[in-house]
C-alpha cells in the first residue's frame, strides 16, 4: 500500500482511501482530504515532522504517523 | 429578551478579532463549563440589546472533538436567533465546509467573509452577491483587523434575527442520500422541529452516536435506518460520513468556482512566505525561537521582580528611597500604620494581624502582578502575531509523545523563571487536554525561587552548586516527560482525542488594543480565581508562625522564634512522614511545609549546618522532593485559573506532590541498598520500602511503555442550560 508518507516532497498524489478511525480521520476529511483529492506534498517542519501538504489551495501540516494512514494511488 | 447571536468559525478565521471589533470593550471572558476553553460573551457595540457568544473554533459539526461537541450542543440547546459564521476569504473552499453544515441546521445564518484586504492584495475577486444567492443566506464582507464592514454586519445581523423568514438549505445531496434522508425523517423525526429535520436526518444517516441517543428511537426504527444507510453506502461505495463529506465538498467547489475569481498571474511572494522561509528554516528555526524567548525571559523576570520588590517596599517596609536617594525617603504604608498603632496604644497582636497577616497576604498577590503583566503583554504580542502557531508546529515532534502540544515549550521556559508564570502561561495552549497536561507538569521546572535551596545543597554537600543546579534542570525536564508519557495513558487524558492537522495563519501586526484586552482578562481571571487561595494560605501561615509556646504557655507572640511556633510543633510530630524519603527530622519537614508558601523560605529556615547534617542521599531526596512537589499556594491558585475546575486543580496538586514523594522515595530506598542499610537494625523497614518502591517503579514503567491509543468516545458531556449561564 502506497501512502502519503511515501510521496516525496514536491510531488502530487491522489487520495485513494483514508484508513484509521476516530477523530483524526474525520478531521482530515473536514480539511477536505477525501477520496480523489489531489494533495501536493511540500517541505517538512524544521525538525522533520510534521509535513506541509497543500490541499484545496491551503497548506496543512500533518504528522508522518498520520500520513501513513492515508492511502494514495 | 434581546437578540442572541452565536459566532462560529474555523480556527484562525479571525473569529476573535471580529468578536472584538463587534463588541469593543463590552465583553467578558468566561470558560465553558468544567473545561479550559475560553467562552467570550459580549454585547454588540452598535446594538446593546444583542448578546453575542464566541464558540470554540471548529471545522465541522461532527462529534469527534471537544470543541465540536461544545459548539454544536450550544447551538442546539440555545437556538440562537442568528449564527454569525466567519469565513476566511483567502481560504474559501475549506471554510465553507462548516457553512454548509450550519445552513443544514436550519438556523438563520449570516456569513461574514473576512480578510477582504488580503483577497484584494492577491488580486483575486469575490462576488458576494453570487455567493449569497448560491448559499441561500446573507453574506457580508469584512476586514476584522482593520475594523471594516463592522457596521454593515451588525445591521445585517439584527435584520436577519428579527425576520421570520424560514431558512431552506440550497444544497442538495445525491438522489440516493436524499432518499435515505426522507426515509429517516419519516421513520424517526416526526416530532422534531421542522427546521431542524434535515440536520437530524443527516446525523442519523452518519450514525452520530450522540444524536441517536438524544433522538430516543426504538431498536426497530434503528434497524430500519441502518438498512437505509447501508443501501446508500453500497450504492456509492463509501461509508456514510465520507459520502456526505465528499458531496458537500463537490457542492462547495461548484459554489467557489462560480463566485471566486483567482488571479492567475505570478505573484510576488507574500510577507508571510518570506518570513516563514527564515522562521521555519531547518537550521534557523530553533536558534530564532531561543533568541526570542530569551529576550522575553530577560525582560519579564528582572523588570517584573524589580517592580514587585518596589511594591513590596512601598507597602510593607518602614520607608524607601525615591530613585534611591537618601534625602528623598518616603515612608512605607506598613511603617506609617505601625507608628499609628503604637500611638493608639493597641495590643501587640493587632498590628501583627493587620501588617504581617492581612497586608502581607494582599502584597503577596500584588507583587506577582508586575511580572505577570509584562509576561502577558509580551506573550500576547507574539501570540497574536501568529508566531506561536509556528512554534506549535516546530516543537510538535518533541512533545507529542508526552501528550503535550509543541507550544507547551513556552510555559516550560517561563516556568524556569517562575512556576506561577509557567502555570498561567499555559493559556497559550489552546487545546483542553494539552493545556491540562502542560499545567500539571509546568511547575516541575526549577525556577528562580527554587534555586537558593538547590545551590545551598550543592555548596554544602557536593562542593559544586553549578553542577547541582544543572542536574536539577535535567531532573525537572525528565519529570515533565515521564509524567506526560504515563498520564496520557490514563482515561482522563486519553478520553479527549486531539487530531493534528494544522494550518498556519498569515502573520499580521497585532492590534495593541486586542492584546491589552487579553492581558486584562487574563490578569483579572488570575486575581479572581487565585486571590482567595493566596489570601487564605498567607493568613494560615501568619497564624501558624505567630502562635506557639512562649515560656510554657500557648498564645500569640509577635517575636516568636520559629522553633516554638505551631508549625514547627506539628511537624516535629509528623516528620516520620518523610522518613521513607531520608529526611525525617523536624527542621527539614517544617521547611518542606514552609516551602509551600514560597520555596525561598526553605533557605530562610535551614541554616548551612542543617544542610550539612544531611547524608548525601537524604540531601538529594530533599532536593528532588522540593523540586517536584507543588511549589506554592500561588501555583495552586494559578492551576485553578487554568483548570477552571476544582477537581482538576486538586488532582494536579495531589499529582505533583504524590509524584515528588514517589520519586524521592525510590531514590532513597534504592540508594540505601548500596549504603549498607540492609545490615542495620532498621532493615525490615528498608525491605518494605524497597518493595513498595519497586512496585511503583514497575507500575510507572508499565504505563510508560504501554502503547497509547486515543479513546474512541469523547468523555465530555455538555451540561444543561442552567450550568452554562
Amino acid at each position: 500500500m502506497k501512502t502519503l508518507k511515501d510521496v516525496k516532497a514536491g510531488e502530487t498524489a491522489v487520495i485513494k482511501k483514508l484508513h484509521g478511525e476516530g477523530a483524526l480521520k474525520y478531521r482530515i476529511m473536514d480539511m477536505g482530504i477525501n477520496e480523489g483529492t489531489q494533495v501536493l506534498v511540500k517541505k517538512s517542519a524544521p525538525l522533520g515532522d510534521p509535513v506541509k501538504v497543500r490541499v484545496r489551495e491551503c497548506d496543512i501540516f500533518l504528522r508522518k504517523s498520520d500520513m501513513k494512514k492515508i492511502e494514495v494511488e | 429578551m434581546g437578540i442572541k447571536i452565536a459566532l462560529v468559525g474555523n480556527p484562525n478565521s479571525g473569529k476573535s478579532t471580529l468578536f472584538n471589533a463587534l463588541t469593543g470593550s463590552n465583553q467578558s471572558l468566561k470558560k465553558w463549563h468544567d473545561v479550559t476553553l475560553d467562552r467570550k460573551i459580549g454585547k454588540l457595540k452598535r446594538h446593546k440589546s444583542a448578546r453575542i457568544v464566541e464558540l470554540p473554533g471548529i471545522y465541522s459539526l461532527s462529534p469527534h472533538t471537544l470543541e465540536e461537541v461544545i459548539a454544536r450542543e450550544y447551538l442546539l440547546d440555545e437556538e440562537p436567533d442568528v449564527i454569525l459564521n466567519v469565513v476566511d476569504g483567502t481560504n474559501l473552499e475549506k471554510s465553507l465546509y462548516l457553512t454548509t453544515q450550519l445552513l443544514e441546521l436550519g438556523m438563520p445564518v449570516v456569513v461574514a467573509v473576512n480578510m477582504k484586504d488580503m483577497i484584494r492584495k492577491k488580486g483575486d475577486e469575490i462576488n458576494i452577491k453570487e455567493l449569497s444567492r448560491k448559499l441561500g443566506c446573507h453574506v457580508t464582507e469584512v476586514c476584522a483587523v482593520k475594523r471594516k464592514g463592522i457596521a454593515d454586519t451588525t445591521d445585517m445581523l439584527i435584520e436577519v434575527a428579527q425576520s421570520t423568514r424560514r431558512i431552506l438549505p440550497q444544497h442538495h445531496f445525491s438522489v440516493e442520500v436524499e432518499r435515505a434522508l426522507t426515509e429517516i425523517s419519516m421513520l424517526a423525526l416526526k416530532t422534531v422541529n421542522p427546521n431542524r429535520k434535515k440536520w437530524y436526518a443527516l446525523k442519523l444517516f452518519e450514525r452520530d452516536k450522540k444524536i441517536t441517543k438524544k433522538a430516543d428511537i426504538t431498536e426497530r426504527t434503528k434497524d430500519l435506518i441502518e438498512k437505509e444507510v447501508k443501501r446508500a453506502e453500497e450504492k456509492l461505495g463509501l461509508d456514510a460520513e465520507s459520502i456526505l463529506n465528499k458531496e458537500r465538498y463537490e457542492y462547495i467547489a461548484a459554489v467557489v468556482k462560480s463566485c471566486y475569481k483567482r488571479n492567475e498571474e505570478k505573484k510576488k511572494a507574500s510577507f508571510t512566505k518570506k518570513a516563514d522561509k527564515l522562521i521555519m528554516d531547518r537550521w534557523a528555526a530553533i536558534p530564532i525561537f531561543f533568541v526570542i524567548m530569551s529576550a522575553v525571559y530577560a525582560v519579564t523576570f528582572p523588570l517584573g521582580s524589580f517592580l514587585g520588590d518596589w511594591l513590596r517596599d512601598v507597602i510593607l517596609s518602614d520607608g524607601w528611597n525615591f530613585l534611591g536617594m537618601e534625602e528623598m525617603r518616603i515612608p512605607g504604608i506598613a511603617g506609617l500604620l505601625n507608628t499609628w498603632f503604637t500611638d493608639m496604644g493597641s495590643p501587640s497582636w493587632l498590628p501583627s494581624l493587620v501588617i504581617d497577616g492581612v497586608m502581607k497576604s494582599i502584597c503577596n498577590i500584588l507583587c506577582i502582578m508586575p511580572t505577570m503583566l509584562i509576561m502577558f503583554i509580551l506573550l500576547g504580542f507574539l501570540e497574536s502575531s501568529g508566531y506561536f502557531k509556528r512554534v506549535a508546529v516546530i516543537f510538535d515532534v518533541v512533545f507529542r509523545k508526552a501528550g503535550l502540544s509543541g507550544i507547551s515549550i513556552v510555559p516550560f521556559i517561563m516556568g524556569a523563571g517562575s512556576n506561577i508564570m509557567g502555570t498561567v502561561s499555559c493559556d497559550l495552549v489552546k487545546n483542553d487536554r494539552d493545556k491540562k497536561m502542560s499545567a500539571v507538569t509546568a511547575s516541575f521546572m526549577p525556577d528562580l525561587a527554587k534555586l537558593p535551596f538547590i545551590t545551598a545543597i550543592g555548596t554544602a554537600l557536593f562542593d559544586n552548586s553549578l553542577l547541582t543546579a544543572i542536574s536539577a534542570y535535567f531532573i525537572g525536564a525528565t519529570a515533565v516527560f515521564i509524567s506526560g508519557m504515563f498520564l496520557r495513558k490514563t482515561s482522563i487524558f486519553s478520553g479527549n482525542p486531539v487530531p493534528f492537522a494544522y494550518e498556519l495563519p498569515d502573520y499580521h501586526q497585532p492590534r495593541w488594543k486586542d492584546v491589552f484586552q487579553t492581558v486584562r482578562d487574563r490578569c483579572r481571571e488570575f486575581t479572581r480565581k487565585a486571590g482567595l487561595i493566596i489570601l487564605i494560605s498567607s493568613m494560615i501561615l501568619w497564624a501558624g508562625s505567630k502562635f506557639g509556646i512562649t515560656e510554657g504557655e500557648f498564645g500569640f507572640n509577635a517575636e516568636l522564634p520559629f522553633s516554638d511556633s505551631i508549625i514547627y510543633l506539628i511537624f516535629e510530630n509528623i516528620s516520620m512522614l518523610f522518613a521513607p524519603l531520608g529526611f525525617g527530622n523536624a527542621t527539614a519537614s517544617a521547611a518542606v511545609f514552609m516551602g509551600f508558601f514560597g520555596k525561598e523560605n526553605i533557605t530562610a529556615i535551614m541554616s548551612e549546618g542543617d544542610f550539612q547534617s544531611f547524608a548525601p542521599l537524604g540531601a538529594v531526596c530533599f532536593m528532588v522532593f522540593n523540586l517536584l512537589c507543588t511549589p506554592n499556594f500561588a501555583v495552586i491558585g494559578a492551576l485553578k485559573k487554568e483548570m477552571n475546575n476544582m477537581k482538576w486543580t486538586l488532582f494536579a496538586a495531589a499529582y505533583q506532590c504524590g509524584f515528588a514523594y514517589a520519586v524521592s522515595m525510590m531514590i532513597y530506598q534504592f540508594g540505601s541498598m548500596f549504603s549498607g542499610a540492609l545490615q542495620s537494625e532498621y532493615a525490615v523497614y528498608y525491605i518494605v520500602g524497597i518493595i513498595i518502591s519497586a512496585g511503583l517503579l514497575f507500575f510507572m514503567g508499565l504505563m510508560i511503555f504501554m502503547p497509547y491509543k486515543d479513546s474512541k468516545t469523547l468523555i465530555y458531556t455538555f451540561p444543561n442550560k442552567k450550568q452554562n449561564k
